[in-house]
């Protein structure tokens, strides 16, 4: 997999910095847990004046934890699995390397499937490396947490960001501009649609619209589940996006 | 067979024009110039044939295999240098050598390291670091490494000194004593005389001729060239072209019935004239002067 390495060398850094900033994030989350303790009731008023749906939590140390994550795990791992997966092609052709590199006896469909695997690489070691780190820094300060339904919390916004990827890659594929912009905007958008769908039962709906709504810490911290009925349409888009992608990738003309 | 065999291909941009019908043999052992200025679709034809661009129409094999079907089977058997050699910036020289041999199998270590060391190219630098010039060599190495059956090389020596340049075609020649076909777009018209056996005019996104470069040079064009004018001026004919007067000389293309000619210059008056053949540029003038009117 030469191609899948090349990016790994390339990409190595961002990587580093992007891993390393959200665990750091994530474990300080964790860490100032005792001071931010006594203040845990008005915490969760908080939380509920800025839209999130604590309603039905107790605020403990796991949803504190959740919260936290919502706000910080989802975002800004959904804003660099968007930034990795639409520049994957398109930065090719942007930085005219697109002539080297097709000019070698390798499908465009290797090539996209390659860049594809590198770009979940990138994001699998980044939900890892914070999980790790988080669950260190919840053993040094001693809480009790269920691991399980902290696992299901980084396991449901690993898959946000694979859907973003996924959506991103298609704009990665058909467009030849930079996607930091559109990842960004997208990921952004995404995410204030579904803080607005917990605003109230009426605008429940927009989490239909939102990959983010798959992320329901709500539902994992009462009930340890995902909830299912969010977690079909946007697994569905994101493969559609990729399988599209690659069809457009396959025929389209390279402009160097 | 030939090494490259294009039918009416075509390609056009949307309502810009690309090639147009281009009907091109290359016969396998080949030095093949194919000349244009800039812009007349030289690197399209050849973007086209290695399958970065699809057809809008018409056909091609190259190595009797399909530009289409057998893309990756044709980019096993090609080098290709392009015009503008880019790498990716942050990797060394030796990484992109390496990425390279490996996308196509790997095991060229000994021929990139006897390329390298001809081509003086030092494989320790970034690719950021690199010049014009030393990118163009990093584009070579990565293009001949492999020993293909065909190079095709995009205007490969801008940017590279003349002692580079040279080293660089003595190992096209020599790859193509070896039985290689080297396809070389250039619109340095001095290396195409000086290297290939055959070339290619093109113009427009058209193929304007094709032929040895000999029969080129020594065609029906002959250049006049008139010393000391006193009297009398050639016929404003369609045989005469590029024609051009200074300091009482005059000089002009001329392809025609020479009984003709020398009927109109026994009507002149001059000190002395010559007649010889044409240089390789001033042909391409005259193609490309000739599809004007």
């Amino acid at each position: 997999m030469p191609i899948f390495f090349n990016e790994m060398k390339r990409g190595k850094l961002a990587l580093i910095i992007w891993s390393a900033g959200m665990a750091a994030m994530m474990a300080i989350t964790v860490l100032i847990f005792p001071l931010i303790e006594p203040m845990m009731s008005s915490l969760g008023e908080a939380y509920m004046d800025f839209g999130f749906d604590m309603s039905s939590i107790e605020m403990d140390f796991m949803s504190y934890i959740a919260s936290e994550f919502a706000e910080l795990m989802t975002l800004c791992g959904a804003i660099y699995a968007g930034i990795i997966a639409s520049s994957a092609l398109s930065g090719e052709e942007r930085g005219r390397t697109a002539e080297f590199l097709l000019s070698h006896p390798v499908s465009r469909t290797r090539v996209a499937a390659e860049k594809m695997f590198y770009v979940f690489n990138c994001l699998f070691i980044f939900s890892l490396s914070s999980l790790v780190l988080t669950y260190a820094s919840v053993l040094v300060i001693g809480e009790e947490i269920e691991f399980v339904k902290m696992l299901l919390l980084f396991a449901s916004c690993f898959a946000i960001q694979l859907e973003v990827a996924g959506i991103c890659f298609l704009f990665s594929a058909t467009v030849r501009a930079n996607g930091i912009g559109f990842a960004i905007g997208f990921s952004l958008l995404m995410y204030v649609l579904q803080l607005v769908s917990t605003m109230g039962e009426k605008l429940k709906f927009l989490n239909y619209f939102t990959p983010y709504s798959m992320c329901s810490t709500a539902e994992i911290i009462e009930n340890g589940r995902l909830d299912w009925k969010y977690c079909i349409v946007w697994p569905v888009i994101a493969i559609a996006s990729v399988i599209f992608a690659v069809l457009y990738y396959k025929k389209k003309d390279i402009y160097c | 067979m030939y090494a490259i065999e294009t039918d009416k291909l075509s390609k056009s941009y949307g309502k810009a024009r690309g090639i147009t019908e281009v009907s091109l043999k290359v016969d396998e052992g080949d030095f093949f110039g194919f000349i244009g200025p800039n812009g007349a679709g030289k690197s399209t034809l050849i973007r086209t044939m290695l399958g970065l661009l699809g057809p809008t129409a018409g056909e091609a094999k190259i190595l009797g295999m399909d530009i289409v079907r057998d893309n990756i089977k044709i980019l096993d058997n090609v080098g290709y240098l392009p015009s503008e050699a880019t790498f990716y910036g942050g990797l060394r020289v030796s990484d992109i050598i390496k990425f390279s041999a490996k996308l196509r199998g790997g095991g060229f270590d000994a021929e990139a390291a006897m390329l390298c060391d001809r081509l003086q190219l030092d494989v320790t630098k970034k690719v950021r670091q690199l010049s014009l010039g030393n990118r163009k060599k990093l584009g070579i190495v990565c293009a001949m490494q492999h020993r293909p059956k065909l190079y095709i090389m995009d205007e490969p020596t801008s940017g590279l000194d003349p002692l580079i340049q040279h080293v660089f075609f003595e190992l096209l020649k020599e790859r193509n004593k070896e039985g290689a076909t080297v396809f070389l777009s250039s619109h340095n018209l001095n290396e195409v005389s000086a290297y290939c056996n055959k070339a290619a005019i093109i113009r427009d996104g058209s193929l304007i001729v094709s032929d040895t470069v000999d029969k080129l040079s020594h065609s029906d064009v002959k250049r006049i060239f008139i010393k000391g004018l006193h009297s009398g001026k050639p016929e404003a004919i369609p045989e005469i072209r590029n024609l051009h007067t200074e300091n009482g000389n005059l000089g002009f293309l001329y392809e025609g019935d020479m009984h003709k000619l020398t009927e109109m210059l026994s009507a002149m008056d001059f000190d002395d004239f010559t007649v010889t053949n044409p240089e390789l540029e001033e042909i391409f003038m005259h193609f490309y002067e000739k599809e004007d009117k």
